[in-house]
């Protein structure tokens, strides 16, 4: 997993509530046995029409062409639990989201991935938007995972809260499955235990 | 003060409390479909890493297979991959696969009941978000994504934070026609397509006491929908009647042992919660969303909303954007609008009681003219008992198509799709704009709702028909 420390980009504003993420990846591309690739993917039935560029959709706004923050609506990303829509939006070049709130299932395939998802209030996130829509994407954003900050190019920082581990597994680019399988000994412990309890549980190898 | 069924469930499965709330959950039970298996077993393999516990995950073909009659696999070219590596990978680690030729093939959530895979007092993990569904045979369950998927199958264990409690209870009589698929559209409806964020969801009451444990697999389906990935029920003599016998449930002495941990894990739970939700079912008209979000629903007896009565701009935006893409206006009812399409069948309703319930609908009519009409059963011993009950033969000639198992139309990744700009009324879960196909317009509904609406051509209120 990619490590996480700053980034100071180009934002996408999408303040749309409910984007869900079949919008965001479509069947056309789920079907991948990669992780890679998928950017091309993000959002594609809003960014084009008939294979023709949607000129409106703020992804093709010429401005907007390299985002490394999305900022987005509340419940964000809501719907299926498929990573794709993570592996999507990072293949894009996006390093964080910035919303209200999230889709539980992208909330956490996020945080799996490197891909830093950033909580602040929605009159934050809309004024961010805004800010960055009014200036066609000049006021770049910084955000800072170490401080726990968002700022936008000549205004305030914004603080934002993570679980301490969260942070830390990002700023490392720690695996999880590693840290777990440290605990090897704490699961024989409770199978050990759970297997009187409960022996129905713990099935033959040949079932 | 006592626990709920929440806390017991969720605290006998800790193995250890990990940093910030996180508690480090074993995994009694894991699925995986056909969208996430070649990608997580690939990458816990390049990671040398092994399978724990192969005996304690199974695998499933349910996504990007056919459903078309006498299939062999999958007819998306670019699937065959994903499935060939699903056999070699499931081959290799010693997981039990369905495929399309197994006799127990099906729909993941379907076959996890319908095995005994699912049992009371279980922690069932899938890498689907409906995973809640099993929830109402009292198993704690929620979805997860690939990279979770390859934790559990290294691990057995899943990291995560015990979430609040909605406890929602339905009692009352339903009304005639009115089942749980318009019971849960109608909760989200209310609480709003995030208004479970954070919560799992228990349902309780004597309206879902009176459902049979398969419609309780619809009411708890769709919690997701309503932002609570996990739903629940405790467990009652119903859901061990149902249970019995199955291949992977416990038998003889161990089934009786079974039976009496369950008992006493589902007595004397506090019925109470973070918030409490109560819903008198005798006022619940049929169900139909409007939208292109499953919380943007109505009883079938309302007008579609207005956008310029919602408080926040944005929402009047959102508002308008659903009533654009569906091709509605405010103020109109969907009685009486035209469809093209109509599929019975997913995760949410393709059990039998549900075929049963829309081919009494028929009553030897036909499929209208221009209507495009699908049942797919959600599993191959769904389909063989729909056919020995002589429904495949009532649905074939009313002109409906009858399908072999799978997600079909509701995943809508296999082929099986609703063709641009026209209106499908679907059983399913999901009415995003293109969820079914390109500019696809759905409307969720019962089943009942669904097969009047294949007879009539258009939409239909059963409770005036």
């Amino acid at each position: 997993m990619q490590p996480f420390r700053s980034i100071h980009g180009i934002a996408l504003p999408m303040m749309v509530p409910d984007i869900d993420t079949d919008q965001m990846i479509n069947r056309d591309f789920l079907i991948t046995t990669a992780r890679k690739g998928l950017g091309r993917g993000l959002f594609h039935d809003l960014r084009y029409r008939d294979g023709v560029e949607v000129p409106d959709f703020v992804m093709n706004k010429p401005w907007f062409r390299a985002p490394e923050v999305l900022i987005g609506g509340p419940n964000f990303a809501t719907g299926s639990s498929r990573e794709h829509a993570v592996w999507a939006v990072q293949d894009y070049g996006i390093r964080c989201v910035i919303a209200p709130s999230f889709g539980v299932h992208f909330f956490r395939n996020a945080l799996k991935n490197g891909l830093l998802p950033v909580v602040l209030p929605e009159a934050d996130v809309a004024a961010l938007a805004n800010a960055v829509h009014d200036s066609h994407g000049t006021r770049l954003v910084a955000v800072d995972l170490t401080t726990q900050t968002v700022t936008l190019d000549g205004a305030t920082p914004l603080g934002f809260d993570i679980e301490p581990e969260a942070k830390v597994a990002l700023l490392k680019g720690l695996d999880d499955i590693g840290r777990t399988l440290l605990r090897s000994a704490s699961l024989s412990d409770f199978q050990n235990k759970d297997r009187v309890q409960r022996p129905w549980v713990y099935l033959d190898a040949k079932h | 003060m006592a626990d709920t069924y929440l806390d017991r469930l969720w605290n006998t499965h800790v193995i250890d409390h990990l940093e910030d709330g996180v508690d480090l959950i074993h995994v009694d039970r894991h699925l995986v479909h056909d969208l996430h298996c070649a990608i997580a077993f690939s990458t816990l393999e390049a990671h040398g890493r092994t399978v724990k516990h192969p005996e304690l995950t199974w695998a499933v073909a349910d996504h990007l297979v056919s459903t078309r009659p006498g299939r062999t696999g999958t007819t998306v070219s670019a699937a065959v991959e994903l499935l060939d590596k699903m056999h070699d990978h499931t081959a290799r680690w010693g997981v039990r696969m369905f495929g399309v030729n197994d006799e127990a093939h099906g729909i993941i959530h379907i076959v996890s009941a319908e095995q005994g895979i699912a049992l009371p007092g279980t922690t069932v993990l899938a890498c689907d978000s409906h995973a809640c569904t099993v929830g109402a045979l009292g198993t704690l369950s929620w979805g997860i994504g690939t990279s979770e998927t390859e934790h559990i199958l290294a691990t057995q264990t899943i990291r995560a934070s015990k979430p609040k409690l909605i406890r929602v209870e339905l009692n009352g009589d339903l009304p005639a026609g009115i089942g749980a698929k318009d019971l849960i559209l109608h909760l989200i409806g209310q609480i709003g397509a995030g208004g479970g964020h954070g919560h799992a969801i228990e349902f309780d009451g004597t309206a879902v006491r009176a459902l049979s444990v398969e419609d309780r697999m619809t009411l708890c389906n769709m919690t997701m929908e309503a932002g609570s990935e996990i739903a629940m029920i405790r467990p009652d003599e119903k859901v061990y009647e149902y249970l019995r016998g199955r291949p992977l449930a416990p038998k003889g002495a161990d089934w009786d042992h079974a039976v009496t941990h369950w008992r006493d894990l589902a007595a004397g739970c506090a019925e109470t919660g973070d918030r409490v939700v109560r819903i008198d079912v005798a006022e619940v008209a049929p169900q139909m969303t409007w939208g292109t979000m499953p919380s943007q629903v109505i009883g079938l007896d309302q007008a579609v909303p207005d956008p310029s009565t919602a408080t926040e701009p944005r929402l009047r935006m959102q508002m308008q954007r659903a009533l654009d893409y569906m091709g509605l206006k405010p103020g109109e009812t969907l009685v009486g609008l035209p469809v093209q399409q109509v599929f019975i069948g997913s995760c949410t309703n393709s059990r039998i009681d549900d075929l049963r319930r829309a081919a009494k609908r028929l009553d030897g009519r036909k499929v209208a003219k221009g209507v495009r009409a699908i049942v797919v059963p959600g599993s191959r011993h769904i389909r063989q008992q729909a056919e020995a009950e002589g429904l495949a033969d009532q649905f074939l000639a009313a002109g409906f198509e009858w399908h072999e198992a799978g997600c079909s139309m509701c995943a809508a990744i296999n082929g099986d799709l609703v063709e641009p700009g026209q209106r499908c009324v679907s059983t399913s879960n999901r009415n995003f704009e293109g969820r079914q196909g390109l500019r696809a317009r759905t409307h969720l509904a019962s089943p009942e709702l669904a097969a009047a609406a294949a007879l009539a051509g258009h939409i239909v209120n059963i409770s005036e028909a």
